[in-house]
């Protein structure tokens, strides 16, 4: 065979063997590109999934909790109060008596369950929020804690107000809430400093109380945490919102329980409540 | 030189059992009026090439008369697979005006075959190395462009059989084009080495009859 002929051979094998390399690895590189974004979506998908399941179980601990809460409020308080009046209305029936205070006593303690009730049915409803604003209804729950007369209670509001997502304001709501319930229930306090900071990127709230606090050693070993049932739902509420719990406290110095919540750029407008 | 035609004649061999099974398959597909299945036809062409080869060349060794007659056989074969792969090409990667660009390439390949007819063959020689030059910048970035921006990152079935053809058809233009431009730039037609090197063709259409059989099995088993 020439010369010649065995060049143009070995010039069209290798051409072809150099092309058809290239298209391998272009084949290898696009496949590998696809592989890359699937995997990254799955991941994406993942995180997704679980951070639902995590809110779910957030939003189901909270139910939970709620109904506690509700349950503990009717056996403490309502129904207590309406077998009392039970027992003083059968009482005037059975001894047939004209003793009137016994009625004045049981319509007292039947008003005072209903009073409780409609506390109840109010701390409960996230429509106040709507209809009134955030500020408003901190002001109105202040103004019952000052109305008890045992507690020296001021609510201070920082930086410019803005208009807040109304989950963000029920989650503020109910940690505030929770929080002043726990200075009542375990701080043997008598004053309460409520703060609100509105920040650019932020929004803050500060309950600070002058009780007996607590040693802030077992709030870091986590298993002491969900033992505190008020404090681990201020901590699954404020997830929700991407929020964070700081709280510090030293025994017979009080508490200060801070929340943390991000905003978004949508919330940056001025309020008008 | 001989062994060059063994393999050539053994890659002619390999090339007819694939080019049967993939018509065998196309025969029990029950879809015929898929997009996918236009590609089936192109395996009759190939069978009646590799039945002329295996005939003249292996049996009766009459070279010349079998280069008689591929070269206008082959042309047509050639212009109605571009036209094939083109208006497949056309069609998954929702090209604006593809109906435009198809009447194009139908008019262009109406143009070259008629004049390629007209002057007996002439035009082929000049001006082949330059239509196939075209044909695998065209195809590679259409082939590149589907895979790289329209298939979806999570397959399904029918993306999945599309995806599997256009790779068959990426690989089959770059292995055969480099041979066919070559070839024509600096050979003429009755060349012996084009008869050795013939191999690397029926390697690229094995490839592709291997992918176009995936993607229609892949059809068949829906």
């Amino acid at each position: 065979m020439p010369i010649q002929e065995i060049r143009i051979i070995i010039i069209i094998l290798l051409c072809s063997t150099i092309v058809l390399g290239l298209a391998i690895t272009i084949l290898f590189l696009i496949s590998r590109h696809k592989k890359g974004i699937y995997k990254s979506k799955q991941e994406v998908e993942k995180i997704k999934l679980d951070y639902e399941k995590k809110i779910l179980k957030t939003q189901l601990e909270i139910q939970e909790y709620t109904f506690t809460k509700i349950s503990s409020e009717i056996h403490d308080n309502i129904s207590l109060g309406l077998t009392l009046a039970k027992l003083q209305i059968n009482n005037f029936i059975e001894n047939k008596e004209n003793n009137t205070e016994k009625l004045i006593l049981a319509v007292d303690l039947i008003s005072k369950s209903l009073i409780d009730l409609n506390d109840i049915s109010k701390s409960l409803d996230g429509n106040e929020l709507l209809e009134y604003g955030l500020i408003n209804v901190i002001e109105s729950e202040i103004g019952v804690l000052r109305q008890t007369g045992l507690y020296d209670v001021e609510f201070d509001i920082l930086g410019e107000p803005v208009f807040l997502d109304h989950k963000i304001e029920l989650v503020i709501l109910r940690i505030m809430q929770e929080a002043c319930n726990n200075v009542i229930k375990h701080a043997r306090a008598n004053s309460i400093r409520v703060e609100l900071y509105f920040e650019t990127k932020r929004v803050k709230l500060k309950v600070v109380d002058n009780g007996i606090g607590f040693d802030p050693k077992k709030i870091e070993q986590k298993k002491e945490i969900r033992k505190m049932a008020g404090l681990k739902n201020m901590y699954s509420r404020a997830e929700i919102v991407s929020g964070e719990v700081e709280i510090y406290s030293m025994p017979d110095k009080g508490t200060a329980i801070i929340i943390i919540i991000p905003l978004n750029q949508l919330t940056n407008e001025k309020t008008t409540h | 030189m001989a062994e060059l035609e063994i393999i050539s004649s053994f890659c002619k061999v390999v090339m007819f059992i694939t080019t049967f099974y993939v018509f065998l398959t196309g025969l029990i597909i029950k879809d015929k009026k898929n997009l996918i299945f236009s590609f089936w036809y192109l395996s009759i062409f190939s069978l009646f090439d590799s039945i002329l080869y295996l005939y003249y060349i292996i049996f009766l060794r009459e070279i010349d008369t079998y280069l008689s007659i591929i070269k206008w056989t082959q042309l047509c074969y050639i212009f109605i697979e571009f036209f094939i792969i083109s208006n497949f090409l056309f069609e998954i990667n929702n090209i604006k005006y593809k109906r435009t660009f198809k009447i194009i390439v139908i008019v262009i390949s109406t143009i070259i075959m008629s004049v390629t007819f007209i002057n007996n063959w002439d035009f082929k020689e000049k001006y082949y190395s330059i239509i196939t030059l075209i044909e695998i910048v065209f195809v590679n970035s259409l082939a590149i462009r589907y895979l790289l921006l329209i298939a979806p990152d999570i397959l399904d079935q029918e993306s999945k059989k599309i995806s599997i053809l256009v790779r068959g058809i990426f690989l089959f233009i770059n292995i055969s084009s480099p041979y066919y431009i070559i070839t024509q730039f600096v050979l003429n037609e009755s060349s012996s080495i084009l008869i050795s090197l013939s191999f690397i063709n029926d390697i690229a259409y094995t490839v592709f009859f291997i992918y176009l059989m995936k993607s229609l099995k892949c059809q068949y088993k829906k």
